[in-house]
């Protein structure tokens, strides 16, 4: 397939369809604040004339659209975009690390400072004569200062205890002066300028995302705290303004502060566990820059990968990764593209043949002569494909998403019930309106409806599955992970370095005269000087059996052939059986040996000493130990198999005959992998699991990607779980731990919802003092903490701690 | 290419076994190792033409091994 760059703006970029007469754009969506933001976005493109087909992906905030070029602009798209609130960058620029952080630090002092507010409004409306569950929220005070010395404690322990210290101070002495009864009149203006502080200051994103999500008819967790904390700060001005004793205006604007100041920490906290992970998987990626070996005017100059031009000669040195795609100019080696394009043995390349960028040479040096770079080579075509999958991915609703759509409705209605009910049952039942109370009621089920715990309970539940999942050599990445891997039913596995070991070895030896021992000591003799990509395999072999090859006396080889060698004075040549045949060495005894291992996808060589055949030798890819064991436990959880590789149907059937795997694709080029996935897709959820570049865009378009955790750069970015420990079980491990943390997830939305569910109807009634919202958070949100963390606290407090810190110390396990 | 045979002493259990493996491996020249604790001893293919047995016998004592005898195994 051929990419067109097409007329890239600033703001997209532009490619032709795979259909006739159809364009491509994808640009990158700001202002996502929700998982009901893809579908409105969805909604509002789709309605444009000219419009195919829209995909958003939230996780990665892009946007793919197709559509016909005679009808729509792309222009247009954009300004519909920005209407309804969302603003558009470059999808090529990503988010840099620094930036990253930096948001990270600004959120926790936004944090820090709506916890200093709410400190200083609970001891204000400390009022012993609404009795003792006035002082309940001391108990949110002394817990929110712990807070905010944890996340202090990384810019310094004294600053951390000073911040701590002088908030718990300042709470104090504001409930000295209020107990002592001097607070009497200031208390509600003094709340009511802390309300106003948070909302319009310290909050002024919530609330502008708020308006935004309005905008798009989205009611999302920012709508909800919004209408809350505006409920709660009307409650405090009608006080100001009706002046009447025991009316809880102070209460009133208090609430509005902390529910503010909870949803303010539930950001943070999902920001940190957005930001943790997406660190974690640059830990794992090879971060060294790729440089490559140029001759320029007669000299080798050591070159950062990107200034390397077509045409250029590339020294590739033995071991290395061939920089870019190419042809060989001089030199054979061979080189392995296992990674590139799933074949598992390496491939012999001279003078002559094309090389790929991306693989990995084997033992010889060559010059290469670049002939693509940028944009035309093989891997930024895999890199279109990935970007493509990206946009292209099915989305989630969130679960917390999901159950808002309904709740929030719902305490609209019952808001307005209450203010009707009480409006006309006073009416009804005394003649005169009772609009004093009517509001109240109103207000106090809008205040209470607020669920603030809300915010922390998937965070949580995700900071807790990732740790379990860390201690098993998993790394969990994405929300997809935990939320749609349990609901996969199908899973795709790639051929080779996940099922098999991805490398040949000695599978089967046949000498004439039973001496396995002197074939394999030859051939590992003869093999050792040169540069045959099969040569270590053979050595290795020998080495395992103990067998030592003798001393090699001269040698030559035979690039593409075989290679010859003296040894005690006479000749032995070892090579592919075709050529040993044309040197007029019979191979007849061994015809229908080697046409049966040729059949069972393995290559075979052949050994002859003074032109008299000794035996011949099979190398294949092995199976991994596991690979059985971890395909018969998918299979018991009720998932569909399905084998997918690059390499040839022989080798296919053979694995897929091996481990029992329901479905065979082979021969399969790496953009139509993904077009596999997607079109399992239409038959339910779909998991891929692989490790190759070719690999990359199946795993971004499957549901949930899963790479091995030694698999290629490219793989492990486009991966929502990464198997640190290259183990197949942990295959079913990770889908056990999505489940369990889909379980927690969901007890921790039903938490709550509950406490403020109950708190509703009773607030309808009109006679529930403000204070009570407060008492449903503090219980609630510490609820939910001991739900998720009980017994595992450490792994929140470490996932506070390392904000803000450099990546050193890189704790992920490596692979093994 | 030739292959020699080392006699070590000094290796305690197989992970001094593997230290020395990977010790002569990363000497240019050398294709292949594999170390034997319970035989206490060293077999390297290695060409010689790249790297002389002197090196390969200082590698293994490095670390504190005793090479006590030394065989070129390959004339069988």
């Amino acid at each position: 397939m051929t990419i067109a760059a097409g007329t890239a703006s600033a703001f997209w970029s532009e490619e032709a369809s795979t259909r006739p007469n159809r364009r491509k754009i994808r640009a990158r969506i700001g202002g996502l604040h929700c998982s009901l933001c893809t579908g409105t976005i969805e909604k509002a493109l789709g309605r444009l004339p000219g419009v195919d087909k829209v995909a958003v992906s939230l996780t990665h905030e892009q946007a793919l659209v197709e559509y016909d070029p005679a009808i729509a602009r792309p222009e247009q798209f954009l300004q519909t975009l920005r209407d309804i609130g969302y603003t558009i960058s470059d999808p090529r620029k990503l988010r840099p690390f620094e930036e990253e952080e930096r948001d990270l630090v600004s959120e926790g002092r936004r944090f820090v400072l709506a916890v200093a507010l709410s400190i200083a409004a609970i001891p204000i409306i400390a009022d012993p004569s609404v009795g003792w569950i006035a002082f309940l929220p001391a108990l949110v005070c002394i817990s929110l200062g712990a807070f905010v010395f944890v996340v202090l404690r990384s810019t310094g322990l004294w600053i951390a205890i000073a911040s701590t210290a002088g908030m718990w101070a300042t709470a104090l002495a504001l409930l000295y002066l209020n107990l002592q009864g001097y607070l009497v009149d200031a208390a509600p203006w003094l709340a009511g300028a802390l309300a106003l502080i948070l909302v319009f200051g310290v909050g002024r994103h919530i609330l502008y995302m708020a308006v935004q999500a309005l905008r798009r008819g989205i009611l999302n967790q920012h709508v909800l705290l919004e209408i809350g904390a505006f409920a709660g700060i009307a409650g405090g001005i009608i006080g100001l303004v009706i002046k009447r004793p025991g009316y809880p205006t102070a209460a009133f604007f208090a609430v509005a502060v902390m529910v503010g100041t909870y949803h303010i920490f539930s950001e943070w906290l999902s920001l940190i566990v957005k930001t943790r992970s997406s660190q974690a998987v640059k830990r794992l990626l090879d971060l060294q820059p790729i440089t490559a070996c140029v001759m320029r005017d007669g000299n080798e100059i050591e070159l950062p990968i990107e200034q390397v031009l077509i045409g250029d000669f590339v020294r590739v040195r033995p071991g290395e990764r061939i920089p870019a795609d190419g042809v060989v100019v001089s030199g054979h080696s061979g080189v392995d593209q296992s990674l590139v394009t799933g074949e598992s043995v390496p491939i012999e390349k001279s003078e002559g043949d094309s090389v790929i960028g991306g693989s990995i040479n084997g033992t010889g040096t060559l010059l290469v002569k670049t002939k693509a770079i940028g944009e035309g080579s093989f891997l930024s075509q895999v890199i279109h494909h990935v970007e493509d999958a990206r946009a292209l991915k099915p989305g989630i609703l969130h679960l917390v998403d999901r159950v808002l759509l309904v709740y929030t409705p719902w305490v609209l209605v019952i808001a307005a019930v209450a203010l009707v009910g009480w409006l006309l049952g006073s009416w009804l039942a005394s003649g005169h309106a009772d609009l004093e109370r009517a509001v109240f009621a109103g207000l106090s089920v809008l205040v209470m409806g607020y669920p603030c715990a809300v915010g922390i309970s998937a965070p949580l539940s995700i900071v807790r599955g990732a740790g379990q999942a860390a201690e098993r050599g998993i790394l969990m990445r994405t929300g997809e992970a935990f939320q749609g891997f349990r609901l996969v039913t199908q899973i795709v596995l790639d051929k080779t370095g996940t099922l098999t070991e991805g490398r040949p070895i000695v599978r089967e030896t046949e000498a004439l005269n039973g001496n396995e021992q002197e074939l394999l000591a030859l051939a590992a003799a003869v093999e050792a000087s040169s540069e045959h990509p099969l040569a270590q395999a053979v050595i290795d072999r020998a080495f395992e059996r103990g067998v030592t090859p003798p001393d090699v006396e001269s040698f030559e080889a035979l690039p593409g052939k075989g290679v010859t060698a003296r040894i005690d004075g006479r000749e032995v040549l070892v090579g592919n059986p075709h050529s040993l045949t044309d040197r007029g060495v019979n191979l007849s005894q061994f015809h229908s040996r080697i046409a049966e291992l040729e059949s069972a996808g393995r290559t075979v060589i052949g050994v002859a000493r003074d032109g008299h055949a000794l035996g011949i030798i099979a190398l294949g890819d092995t199976l991994r130990r596991d690979a059985e064991q971890a395909v018969a436990a998918l299979r018991d959880a009720g998932l569909r198999t399905i084998l997918v590789t690059g390499d040839n149907q022989r080798a296919a059937q053979w694995v897929a005959r091996e481990v029992d795997i329901d479905e065979v694709h082979a021969g399969i080029l790496p953009q139509d992998k993904a077009a596999i996935v997607r079109r399992l897709q239409a038959g339910g959820r779909v998991a891929m699991v692989g490790d190759g570049i070719n690999d990359a865009p199946a795993l971004m378009q499957a549901d949930v990607g899963i790479a091995m955790g030694g698999g290629t750069d490219i793989a492990i970015e486009s991966a929502d779980i990464i198997i640190l420990s290259n183990r197949l079980g942990a295959l079913a491990t990770a889908r056990e731990i999505s489940r369990r943390s889909y379980g927690k997830m969901v007890q921790n939305v039903t938490l709550a919802f509950l406490f403020n569910g109950i708190g509703i109807p009773i607030a309808a009634t009109g006679l529930l003092h403000p204070v009570w919202a407060m008492v449903a958070m503090a219980v609630s949100v510490t609820a939910i903490f001991v739900n998720s963390l009980w017994g595992t606290p450490r792994l929140f407090f470490d996932a506070i701690r390392s904000v803000g810190q450099p990546i050193v110390n890189a704790q992920v396990a490596q692979p093994a | 290419m030739k292959t020699a045979v080392f006699r070590i002493e000094g290796m305690n259990c197989d992970a001094c076994a593997n230290t020395i493996k990977n010790l002569v491996e990363k000497e240019p020249g050398v294709r292949k190792a594999s170390v034997s604790f319970p035989e206490r001893q060293a077999r390297v293919l290695y060409d010689p033409q790249a790297i002389q047995e002197d090196r390969l016998v200082a590698a293994i004592q490095k670390p504190g091994f005793r090479v006590v005898d030394r065989e070129a195994a390959g004339e069988n």
